[in-house]
């Protein structure tokens, strides 16, 4: 068992699955020889050298376009772009080539990559380098969706990521990279698609992903000792495929839902996890759901606007506190 | 396990086909990819195969018979001739079943990977209370008694039903409590807005329910409301020479004290009668002048919340009998009974701070009502009193009437010339006619 920053996970992972495998590969900006510009990729070009671990040129089509390529002529690879923003770059192989290629051939091609990505606020990046948006990847059919909360989970979601026949998204929060946390030692696998219940309550359920799942937890604590509500935190990982079972189950014993989402407020992750709820579990719902969310505006990069647009322990203290014992 | 063998869709526009010839017969054994018979459309003809190994038990669409597309022409090992192709279908349960249907687990409707819940439960608005998805199943599931449930929570001014309130009502049933505030803690300090500074020596008091409800129905009013305030003088002399002479045998009947209120909602019914924008509800848009007058008196619960219980039709009663009705009202509103009935309807309002001896009072608009009337201290004050033997100054029971209005709804001269023709019928009518 060692303790690993968030940070180091991500390195350890990508090392495990291409120690493990030797068709998995790793292109980047800046990925290689600088290690990453957030430092989470650093030791893997002195590990397994150049052709497998490649600094791109500044363009993130050539970089995912390369990846799809290798992806249907038999490697595994893993491409990383640096800021979730650029997303939007390469937006086409996204939505429009890594989810249709094994429908439309009739699964004669697949395109087995893992896109790794900077996501996220509250590091002081702006509009354009800040933006929480595994929500761009959830609505598009084909692909899968993972944003980890720990570094735990960045080695187990990236390795079952990766040996997933399927194009992934993964989210890691840059906000989180410097966060330590227990990993084992050996070889860790987890499952795409499995939420975690992080604490255990009878009062309601905060749904909460990657940032705001620290924030979450430090909220129900409050919430426990200041107000007596014993909220029970789950931890979705996977925003596709969604873990509807043990939403739906925690919502069930609670009767309470509130998500606490860093994304913008329209159409963000937790509209779908509502809209699930109020259909399949509107009768054991005691009260209404509720999302706490960024507002929809463009982040600030001013620290003080920032932190207030972005949700936290006291908004959601404050927000879930009123709404259950304020009516 | 048997299959349908089902007319396959030969063509985008294609709605239907006939089969020209069948390579098999019933009993015969087929396997996958086995060709089954001939269709001819009007672009195409050609063979069909088997999807899955199967015995043919029946052909339902012979040779030279046409099915349209989809349609069952053949049913493959022992698929029963009536089972049909499951289709996802939406479930409609009736009120009556609900409660059994909501049991069974509900089946995915596969092409919207959703299992939509079951049941019906009743409605979320009930009497005006608002109830929970959770706490209706649970009174169906229960076989709560609705009504008295209902009447518990309208009886302490409360408009939602939760979970825990069945709960608790199932726990103590018949058991009334007036008014308790919920969550009153210390704990409860950070249900302040978080700016609200609390020190060291300050006690934090979380609102009740009910005081929450008044201030959100207030703090709404006071917005959205333009307010506009008028009072005069008015000399109840005439009013309570009557109430003088009336009150000892009304106590000793009625056991109530005759006040100066029934009179003034006496008075404030016939005039509204001839201002009737003042008897109205607004929306902001329209003006609803009210057909019944509703009058609704604030009843102060020892400083411990306040409630209107409303006197329905309240321009068909007398004096006496508005101080009969009322004190049945007040009486209920302290002991925690009102309903919600008692409530309901209101189309003015009239507060009365009388007994501490203000001056007078502005208050706020009951919203959607448009005018709130207030009284105040009366008492014995010297007045300058005309006569045909000139003007004198005399001790008079003076007090002052004042009404708060929404300028929305009218303007200040209509509000003036209502509160006047008050003091005149206050002054004026024949008040000991009103005790028959």
């Amino acid at each position: 068992m060692a303790e690993l920053t968030y940070r180091d996970a991500v390195a350890r992972a990508i090392a495990q699955e291409m120690r493990r495998d030797e068709r998995v590969v790793f292109l980047g900006e800046d990925v290689a020889k600088a290690g990453g510009v957030f430092k989470a990729t650093v030791g893997l070009l002195e590990e397994f050298g150049p052709r497998r671990v490649r600094d791109t040129p500044i363009s993130e089509q050539a970089i995912l376009g390369a990846a799809m390529g290798a992806a249907m002529t038999g490697l595994r690879p893993i491409a990383e772009i640096m800021f979730s923003d650029f997303m939007a770059v390469c937006f086409d192989y996204v939505a429009n080539e890594f989810p249709k290629t094994r429908y439309m051939t009739n699964g004669q091609l697949s395109v087995p990559l893992v896109v790794r990505t900077g996501n996220g606020g509250g590091v002081r990046f702006g509009a354009q380098h800040s933006q929480s948006i595994e929500n761009w990847s959830m609505m598009i059919p084909g692909l899968k969706v993972v944003a980890p909360s720990s570094p735990v989970d960045v080695v187990g979601l990236m390795a079952a990521a990766v040996r997933d026949n399927n194009p992934v998204i993964f989210h890691e929060h840059k906000a989180l990279y410097s966060i330590k946390g227990e990993v084992p030692d050996g070889e860790i696998v987890d499952t795409l698609g499995t939420a975690k219940v992080l604490r255990s309550g009878r009062d309601c359920t905060i749904i909460a992903l990657a940032m705001m799942v620290p924030r979450a937890m430090e909220a129900a604590k409050r919430l426990s000792a200041e107000h007596g509500i014993d909220a029970e935190v789950i931890d979705v990982r996977c925003l596709v495929p969604l873990d509807t079972q043990t939403i739906l189950g925690s919502v069930v014993k609670t009767g309470r839902l509130f998500t606490v989402e860093e994304n913008p407020r329209l159409c963000g992750w937790g509209a779908e996890i509502v809209s699930i709820v109020a259909d399949e579990a509107f009768w054991d719902l005691d009260g209404p759901c509720v999302r706490i969310t960024t507002p929809h505006i463009p982040l600030p990069a001013a620290d003080h606007l920032e932190d207030i647009a972005l949700p936290t322990a006291d908004r959601i203290v404050e927000r879930v506190s009123r709404v259950m014992n304020g009516d | 396990m048997g299959a349908n063998v089902v007319m396959p869709q030969l063509g985008e526009t294609v709605a239907e086909g006939r089969i020209v010839s069948w390579f098999k017969k019933v009993g015969d054994t087929v396997t996958a990819g086995e060709r089954l018979f001939e269709v001819e459309t009007d672009k195409v003809t050609i063979d069909v195969e088997a999807i899955e190994a199967g015995t043919i038990t029946e052909i339902r669409v012979g040779d030279g018979a046409t099915a349209p597309v989809g349609a069952v022409v053949a049913i493959l090992g022992g698929a029963s001739a009536n089972e049909p192709i499951p289709t996802p279908k939406a479930e409609k349960p009736t009120g009556d079943k609900a409660r059994d249907v909501a049991k069974a687990a509900p089946s995915l409707i596969a092409f919207e990977e959703v299992r939509t819940s079951r049941g019906l439960f009743g409605k979320a608005l009930q009497d005006g209370i608002r109830v929970t998805p959770l706490a209706r199943r649970l009174i169906a599931e229960q076989g709560v008694d609705l009504k008295g449930l209902l009447a518990d929570r309208s009886n302490k001014g409360l408009d939602r039903i939760a979970i825990k309130d069945v709960q608790a009502y199932l726990s103590e049933r018949g058991t009334f409590r007036s008014m308790a505030p919920h969550a009153a803690t210390a704990a409860s300090a950070s249900l302040l807005p978080p700016s609200l500074p609390v020190g060291p020596r300050d006690q934090v008091v979380a609102f009740s329910n009910i005081r929450q409800r008044t201030a959100d129905r207030l703090a709404e009013s006071w917005r959205t409301i333009p307010h506009v305030f008028q009072a005069l003088e008015v000399d109840f002399t005439a009013v309570d020479t009557v109430r003088k002479l009336q009150k000892d045998a009304f106590k000793a009947e009625h056991g109530l004290a005759l006040t100066f209120l029934p009179f003034i909602t006496k008075a404030a019914c016939i005039v509204l009668r001839e201002y009737p924008e003042i008897n109205a509800r607004t929306d902001g848009a329209r003006l609803i002048r009210c057909g019944d007058i509703n009058i609704g008196i604030a009843v102060d619960l020892s400083h411990k919340g306040l409630v209107v219980p409303v006197l329905h039709n309240a321009d068909e009663l007398t004096v006496p009998g508005i101080a009969k009705r009322l004190g049945r009202l007040v009486e209920k509103a302290r002991t925690g009974k009102l309903g919600a009935d008692d409530m309901a309807g209101g189309t003015y309002s009239i507060t009365n701070n009388g007994a501490f001896g203000t001056q007078f009072t502005a208050p706020i608009i009951n919203a959607p009502q448009v005018a709130i009337l207030s009284s105040d201290a009366i008492r014995l004050r010297p007045a300058v009193v005309s006569t045909s033997a000139g003007d004198f100054i005399a001790p008079r029971m003076l007090g002052m009437v004042g009404q708060s209005f929404d300028h929305r709804a009218f303007d200040g001269a209509y509000s003036a010339a209502f509160l006047s023709r008050l003091k005149s019928v206050l002054e004026t009518r024949k008040w000991d006619q009103e005790f028959g």
